[in-house]
């Protein structure tokens, strides 16, 4: 698979008119590949097309595998491993089949030929399934001819796409009143000052992480104190998009329990970050205000929920009516369109990854697109780089993407960064019931499953 | 662009010749890149046959050009595998004619700002390239955008007077008064149609005047420097920088910064080294292999950023590292304020007459050969010789591959040179043979990241590549006559083993030569050979020390150390130890058994490398026996990816390692920000 390669099987098409697709399979090493063992060694005949890539179970088919094999010139991709319930490791493929089903919608979502990747369960003996699937797949892909959408990214290799007009701006010019302008303005801020000012001097916070005013520009601006009489610098947030529920993974940051200025946004990432065990209720003492930015008081993790749960009114999955707006109008446009769309956001990107560091979620230690062993990421801000970034951004984020914003109003170069988010969040809701940071209680979606999980597209 | 000797008075011309004339530039086979607004807001944007500048004058675009004259991703290599070949060419050079059009002062500034650091002495021939294709058609604001203007305060004509090759000055009338500035600025207005009436000068020089009045000047940049250098230490970094995201944003928003990392990407047996924006606000940035962070947390990092804009590249290239355009204020996700926190350190400063940290000079500069136009490419290496120091430790023997190449080669004692595996990137090494030693080069190295891994899996036979050398070198003629201290650590060995052989193979031109080296266990000592060479020789005092620390069941190995051979010192007090000439393996930390040692600071140099650690403790010990700073020499190794200056990596203070470095005194690196 190379750089011209693809360009040489384009013109071996047109020359000899049988186009031979590339295929790629990943597969689970205890039933499809022993399947596919069965079928060479019963003599069952397929096409040569596929490079048959061997994993210990469908759980470990990560969706950088599967985009980087596009993006190095794949035509098709299957995904297989053993039927649900047979799994070797019990639930692995459980949990692929939730993925597979998310990854399809985004791959959609995208505008993707849903053709070109498909999904299978194949036991170990079944290989007669195998070579029909395989022989089946072949000779879809060779109708389809050459992926050239993903080949056309691929060709931008190197070299950025020059960005187009702008299609989506997260970043609404506007100025923070003066929290002294208004008196009751006034009154709410000193009120949310003296509340976070006790807690420090009473000792039941270690630091708080409130919001303040840029010296310049006068704009609200993260901070956290450790002290009572720093708490008079602190104010409302009001109208900010960014999400304190970050500063959780400030390296400087450790000390707990940690006081937080709480608004709808950061409650729904605490939900979320408390279902997958990355904070305890213990870790957080809550001050909550309200999106008028009334002060609700310093209120424990229900009162908190049930306190904010008005300032959903009119979001959709946490998202707000604007977003959600943009979402419809773009999945209504045809796929060939929509995948235009992206690839135009995708250009924009300068991968500074302000996206990832102000999102609340975005919190491993060290993050996929910055680890070289193996570089699953191309580094580059190009169309194969950024494509495989904002993919696999979107798809670590499904079912955990509150919609606060954060990403959007953070990207400098206007990428529509959670409407992909709002997208997945659509379909997390519309196959498994799931809206991100509910409730604390609920499952992380990606981590759990059901053994009745629907699904229609797997053979 | 060059400035003509007598210009043609401005002309006036109206918003719709201005459309015209971008039609006539993209006519005559030119790029034109200008403000186009969009739904919310204005970019720079490439404009299609037709399209017109229709943000001109909105405000400033989001983003700076600077992906002009710096794309974010640019090829700086193309590598092809056939076998076990691999074969290096250059990318063709963009051959694009490209106008910025309508670009505001503060952008149109930055690639002049960074034309002497890519043409410092190394050039980079793709900005080079890049600049020259490149005309630009300043627009003069006529109003601060908001507070975060600040471009009077760096020396910024906010009026565009006299900066690019074309000013166009905004009237009251809706017209412009376009000025030619250089020849190729006359070529532009040639084709903007018929000259218009000509503009009234003193009207237009009260305009200009009006522009740079209405951006107030908000603090002093020599202020600012010298209070940025009186502050380093202070506490209000960290404080500061507690809500840095330590994301990009300001520095891939900025139109002058310019540190780039370089990555290569393969794809089948063809692939593509390039160069990719990078931030000094990022972890990484400056992250050693070994886990070793200069900058730990995001105060340092912000720290440097001011640090390096206001006060390091003044210092080395007299230009202000900031136009003043304000995007790091504006577009910053967390509401850093670079502004507010430069008018904190200016305030009261006293400006300082001349640089704030005076630059190292004990490594004598070698003086820089561009070989090839292209800086980045390697050479192509035939590795012919493979052995193994220590488990994970290997050293290559290398060969050009290319012998023509070997003809025009030479390097001196002490400088380094970036080694690649190819399809995997490259890393820095010190060369470790001697010159002395011709027709080959040799590195050692300890498998430990990307590249270093695939190294490790090359063989004799297969090729590698090598660019270099590259730093200034051990003044070895200087030190003629002198006693000789080598002192190394662990893997420290390598980068002082070339300086070692030139001496032995001078050695008549020294005095005694004393070499103090010492690993975790004997296994750990690289060259081992060579090391029962030395022990051999009567004119060379060797002595080896091994840690055995005591093993995490509380064992203490010393009595087995010992009876392989390796007798413990004094450790509580090395320096009452009486070394026993005849046992010259002893178990002792690095800094003991120099201590032990007792070396004379009496016409002596010591040399000395090793991980920071033991550095710090070495250099508290021969400061004990009366080394003056100025006489003890270390190697550093910065987190490199150039090696010639251009990508910010390796800047510490006024210097940048890879160029002023490695060789430093003792004396220089502590002037130095602790940094390293």
């Amino acid at each position: 698979m190379t750089v011209a390669a693809p360009a040489a099987a384009d013109a071996a098409a047109s020359a000899n008119t049988v186009f031979e697709p590339r295929l790629v399979a990943f597969v689970c090493k205890w039933c499809t590949y022993a399947g596919a063992d069965l079928a060479g060694t019963s003599r069952m005949l397929y096409p040569p097309n596929v490079r048959v890539i061997k994993l210990p179970c469908t759980g470990r088919i990560d969706i950088a595998f599967i985009i980087r094999a596009f993006s190095q010139g794949a035509d098709g991709v299957i995904v297989s491993g053993c039927h649900p319930g047979d799994c070797h490791y019990s639930a692995g493929n459980f949990r692929a089949r939730r993925r597979w089903t998310l990854f399809r919608d985004l791959l959609d979502i995208l505008g993707f030929d849903l053709r070109r990747f498909q999904c299978a369960w194949i036991s170990a003996a079944e290989g007669t399934k195998w070579a029909a699937t395989i022989r089946d797949f072949t000779e879809e892909m060779r109708a389809l001819g050459p992926y050239t959408a993903m080949r056309q990214l691929a060709g931008e290799r190197g070299a950025p796409v020059a960005p187009r007009a702008a299609v989506w701006h997260g970043r609404p010019a506007r100025r923070e009143p003066e929290p002294s302008a208004d008196p009751a303005t006034r009154a709410r801020s000193e009120a949310l000052a003296g509340a976070i000012a006790a807690a420090l001097t009473d000792k039941s916070i270690a630091a708080a992480v409130g919001w303040t005013l840029s010296p310049t520009l006068r704009r609200p601006r993260p901070l956290w104190i450790t002290a009572p009489e720093e708490a008079d610098r602190l104010g409302l947030p009001g109208d900010s998009d960014g999400n304190l529920a970050r500063l959780l993974k400030h390296p400087q940051l450790t000390v707990r329990p940690l006081g937080m200025v709480v608004r709808h946004a950061e409650m729904q990432a605490l939900n979320v970050l408390r279902q997958e065990s990355q904070v305890a209720e213990q870790d957080v003492v809550l001050f909550a205000v309200a999106r008028d930015g009334r002060f609700l008081g310093r209120l424990d993790w229900d009162a908190a929920v049930a306190a904010l749960a008005a300032d959903a009114e009119g979001r959709v999955n946490g998202f707000s009516p604007e977003v959600e707006a943009e979402v419809s109008r773009v999945l209504a446009l045809p796929s060939a369109e929509r995948w235009d769309y992206w690839r135009t956001q995708f250009a924009r990107c300068i991968k500074c990854y302000a996206c990832r560091n102000s999102c609340p979620m975005c919190g491993c230690e060290v993050c996929l697109a910055d680890k070289n062993q193996p570089q699953w990421f191309p580094t580059a801000a190009d169309g194969p780089g950024n494509f495989a970034w904002h993919v696999i951004r979107a798809f670590h984020l499904a079912g955990r993407c509150v919609g606060c914003g954060a990403c959007q109003a953070a990207c400098p170069a206007g990428v529509a960064v959670n409407l992909l988010g709002a997208a997945l969040a659509r379909s997390a809701a519309g196959h498994f019931g799931h809206h991100a940071g509910a409730s604390h209680q609920d499952l992380p979606l990606q981590a759990a499953f059901r053994t009745d999980d629907r699904e229609s597209f797997i053979k | 662009m060059t400035a003509t000797t007598a210009s043609r008075p401005a002309t006036i011309l109206s918003r719709a010749a201005l459309d015209t004339w971008c039609a006539a530039l993209i006519a005559d086979g030119r790029r034109v890149v200008a403000p186009v607004a969009g739904a919310t807001g204005v970019d720079y944007q490439e404009l299609a046959a037709g399209g017109i500048p229709s943000g001109l004058g909105e405000g400033l675009p989001h983003q700076s050009p600077k992906a002009t004259w710096f794309p974010r991703t640019e090829p700086i290599l193309r590598l092809e595998r056939k076998g076990q070949e691999w074969t290096v060419s250059d990318p063709d050079a963009d051959q694009t004619r490209t106008v910025l059009f309508g670009v505001r002062a503060c952008d149109a500034l930055a690639p002049e700002i960074l034309a002497p650091l890519f043409g410092w002495d190394w050039h980079d021939p793709f900005f080079e390239n890049r600049r020259a294709r490149l005309a630009l058609v300043v627009l003069g604001c006529t109003k601060a955008v908001d507070e975060a203007c600040f471009c009077t305060s760096v020396g910024t004509d906010p009026s565009g007077t006299g900066i690019g090759d074309v000013t166009l000055t905004p009237l009251a009338e809706g017209s412009f008064a376009a000025e030619a500035n250089s020849d190729e600025g006359e070529r532009l207005l040639a084709l903007a149609g018929a000259a218009g009436a000509p503009a009234d000068p003193a009207a237009l020089a009260r305009t200009r005047a009006d522009a740079r009045a209405a951006v107030p000047v908000r603090f002093d940049p020599e202020q600012a420097r010298a209070g940025l250098a009186a502050r380093f230490g202070d506490k209000l970094w960290e404080k500061v920088s507690r809500s840095c995201l330590a994301c990009g944003t300001c520095a891939f928003s900025c139109p002058v910064c310019h540190c780039f990392d370089i990555q290569e990407e393969m794809c089948g047996c063809q692939g593509v080294r390039q160069k990719n924006w990078d931030a000094c606000a990022f972890p990484h940035f400056t992250l050693h292999t070994s886990g070793h962070n200069p900058r730990p947390d995001q105060g340092t990092r912000w720290r440097q950023r001011l640090n390096h804009k206001f006060r390091y590249f003044p210092e080395k290239f007299d230009r202000t590292l900031c136009t003043g355009c304000g995007r790091c204020l504006r577009l910053c996700p967390a509401g850093m304020d670079m502004l507010a926190d430069l008018q904190v350190v200016a305030e009261g400063a006293q400006a300082a007459a001349g640089p704030t940290v005076p630059m190292p000079t004990a490594g004598p500069a070698v003086a820089v050969t561009q070989a090839q136009d292209n800086p980045y490419r390697p050479y192509r290496m035939r590795i012919v010789q493979v052995r193994d120091e220590t488990p994970d430790v290997r050293t290559l023997r290398l060969e050009f591959a290319d012998p023509e190449q070997a003809t025009g080669f030479s390097f001196q004692v002490g400088q380094f040179g970036l080694y690649s595996a190819f399809g995997e990137g490259e890393s820095t090494f010190c060369i470790a043979s001697s010159p002395s030693r011709s027709g080959y080069i040799e590195c050692t190295f300890r498998q430990a990241g990307r590249v270093t891994r695939a190294l490790r899996r090359l063989d004799v036979g297969d090729l590698m590549g090598f660019r270099g050398p590259y730093g200034n070198r051990f003044p070895v003629e200087r030190w003629k006559g002198k006693h000789l201290l080598f002192i190394a650590g662990g893997i420290a060995l390598p980068p002082m083993r070339c300086v070692i052989q030139w001496c032995l193979d001078h050695r008549a031109d020294y005095r005694d030569i004393t070499i103090v080296y010492g690993a975790r266990t004997p296994r750990d000592l690289v060259y081992q050979d060579e090391l029962a060479e030395w022990e051999r020789r009567d004119d060379v005092n060797l002595w080896l020390g091994i840690d055995w620390k005591p093993r995490a069941d509380g064992k203490d190995l010393s009595d087995q150390a010992a009876a392989e051979g390796w007798p413990a010192i004094n450790q509580a007090e090395p320096g009452a130890t009486v070394l026993d000439p005849a046992q010259r393996r002893r178990t002792a930390f690095v800094p003991q058994l120099v201590e032990a040692v007792k070396p004379s600071p009496a016409d002596t140099v010591a040399v000395l490398c090793g991980p920071p650690v033991m550095i710090n403790f070495t250099m508290q010990v021969l400061k004990k026996v009366g080394f003056a700073p100025d006489d003890v020499y270390t190697t550093l190794e910065n987190r490199m990816k150039c090696g010639i200056g251009k990508c910010g990596r390796c800047n510490v203070g006024p210097v940048y390692v890879c160029k002023e470095g490695p060789v430093f005194t003792a004396a220089e690196i502590a002037r130095l920000p602790p940094e390293l």
